[in-house]
């Protein structure tokens, strides 16, 4: 996917037949006004950055959802998104919010919407959490296998395991481990 | 304690490896063993994490990339935070850009002002007569005489020339000549002197009336000349008459602009040598109307002198006597000098014209 091919629906499409090349086109069209929106309001290039991700990621994931649907167009989506996440972040960072400046129309991103984003960026916290803990050589297994997507028997070789089996076990156990890291963390922040 | 080999049943029953007999069996199992089933359920939480987790991270990674390779070819860093300073800060700077220039502008002003003020002070020369040194020679003449006349009349701290506004007593002159008077007098032709007294100022076009209030005064039968309401145009002839010195100096010219020192529209500038005690002398043209009435001269330019416009004085006339209770002046409107030579009108016209003395305490 070479040319630039911005319609919304060609977009989703896309990201729905597992064609990330369009995550490309995505960013081109729409970080610049993030990016005004978040300087404008106090915000720096890198915060511009982290909640343009963020938004994109969130966009992301309800698209692979063949559930949701989309109401609005993407522009004005991952604005809002990024939006409600740029309040709370600035709301958490300092108590009094001044006069947001707002450069195009917004929609209210439901509170059921919001909490899925909170729950899942809340796994996330949690699984980070739990792999930082779990020490080596287990994390950079888990990572191969689960961020890498590398095959056992890949993995095995890296490691230097004499057969995909062995590194199975391995992984079991590391996952083992990383379980209780993981409910640990569970338990931690339910408190 | 479960196995391994549990666990790997439960990942390939997941991933839905297992047969379909292998999957009816792990079921039946899993219905039994309620432990299994806790595992499972652990198990596929953590599969569904690791996996939103494995997702999310090659996701960002790519978003980085992308990133990456959008903006960071551009080594802009420094330029960047700049504009974002600029962004974020544009309207305080605003606010303070304009406060400071605000500040500059009126301190430009002021200073301008200022400086105004103190070359007009300097530029522009009322033409009262300092009487001091005159009266300093005169005592030391008197002194080395030795012979003391009891009857001295003090000599006047100032001069000046004011003409008959009326023909009852009152008389105009500029308002710097009389401004720190003590006391007024004006004398004649014919050296008699009466006591006056100001009974009208107007600080912005420099006049002053002054009513006569000795007894022995005479009023005049009638003015010889009018006040006229006409602007004077630039290039006619105009004189004064005047008292530089003891006798009446009579000056001629031409009105030069329509406009006074400094673009002043209320006087005109005139060609005609003027000198200290020229000041309140009447501005006359040709026919012998009064055309304006002498105020100043400037200093740095040679025959720039200035008057005030006799259209000013009648409209400043006419405001006293809406405001005032008393009726008010009734400037003549007859000219008898039209048709007179020069030499005859100034016959005619020295009686009307006298020097202002002003006393004070230095």
């Amino acid at each position: 996917m070479n040319e630039i091919d911005n319609s919304d629906e060609q977009i989703i499409a896309a990201l729905r037949n597992n064609d990330d090349s369009v995550l490309n086109v995505l960013y081109k069209l729409y970080f610049g006004s993030i990016n005004h929106f978040i300087i404008t309001n106090s915000g720096s290039e890198d915060d511009a950055k982290d909640i343009f991700q963020e938004a994109i990621i969130v966009f992301y994931q309800n698209i692979k959802d063949q559930n949701f649907e989309l109401n609005c167009k993407i522009k004005t989506y991952l604005y809002s998104v990024s939006r409600l996440m740029w309040l709370k972040k600035i709301k958490k960072a300092t108590a009094i919010v001044g006069k947001i400046t707002d450069f195009e129309g917004f929609i209210a991103i439901d509170d059921s919407e919001a909490a899925q984003m909170e729950e899942r960026e809340m796994q996330f916290g949690k699984m980070s959490m739990a792999l930082s803990e779990l020490g080596e050589p287990c994390k950079t297994l888990i990572e191969d296998f689960y961020i890498k997507q590398l095959s056992m028997g890949q993995i095995s070789e890296k490691f230097g395991y004499t057969n995909a089996d062995n590194a199975k076990t391995q992984k079991y156990k590391c996952l083992m481990r990383l379980k209780k890291l993981f409910f640990k963390q569970e338990e931690r922040l339910e408190l | 304690m479960k196995t391994g080999k549990d666990w790997e049943e439960i990942e390939k029953y997941l991933e839905g490896k297992l047969s379909v007999n292998e999957t009816n069996m792990f079921e039946t199992k899993l219905q039994a063993d309620s432990e299994l089933l806790q595992l499972l359920l652990a198990h596929k939480k953590m599969n569904v994490s690791l996996n939103a987790y494995g997702e999310r991270v090659r996701l960002k990674q790519k978003l980085e990339q992308i990133h990456q390779d959008t903006f960071a070819e551009m080594p802009q860093n420094q330029q960047n935070k700049l504009k974002i300073f600029w962004i974020q800060h544009y309207k305080t700077m605003a606010v303070a850009a304009s406060v400071s220039l605000l500040v500059a502008i009126s301190t430009i002003l002021y200073i301008n002002f200022q400086k105004v003020q103190i070359r007009q002070s300097a530029n522009f020369k009322a033409l009262r007569k300092d009487m001091d040194r005159i009266k300093r020679s005169q005592s030391v003449l008197i002194n080395n005489l030795n012979t003391p006349k009891k009857e001295e009349i003090a000599p006047a701290n100032y001069i000046g020339t004011g003409f008959a506004l009326t023909n009852d007593g009152y008389f105009i002159t500029s308002l710097h000549v009389i401004k720190d008077a003590d006391s007024v007098f004006i004398q004649n032709q014919n050296a008699q002197t009466f006591k006056a007294v100001t009974v009208f100022r107007n600080e912005q076009s420099d006049i002053a009336i002054l009513k006569v209030v000795s007894s022995n005064f005479e009023a005049y039968k009638t003015l010889p000349y009018s006040f006229t309401d006409k602007s004077g145009n630039i290039g006619e002839h105009v004189f004064t008459l005047g008292f530089p010195r003891e006798d009446m100096v009579y000056g001629e010219g031409a009105l030069s602009a329509a406009s006074g020192f400094e673009g002043d529209t209320v006087s005109y500038q005139i060609s005609i040598p003027v000198n200290p005690g020229n000041s309140g002398g009447p501005l006359l043209d040709d026919k012998g109307n009064i055309i304006g009435l002498i105020s100043g001269k400037q200093t740095e330019t040679e025959g720039a002198a200035f008057a005030v416009k006799s259209q000013s004085i009648i409209s400043i006339i006419q405001e006293l006597a809406k405001d005032s209770l008393e009726e008010g002046f009734k400037l003549n409107k007859k000219n008898n000098l039209a048709g007179l030579s020069r030499v005859n009108q100034i016959k005619v016209l020295k009686d009307y014209i006298v020097t202002i003395k002003v006393y004070n305490q230095e």
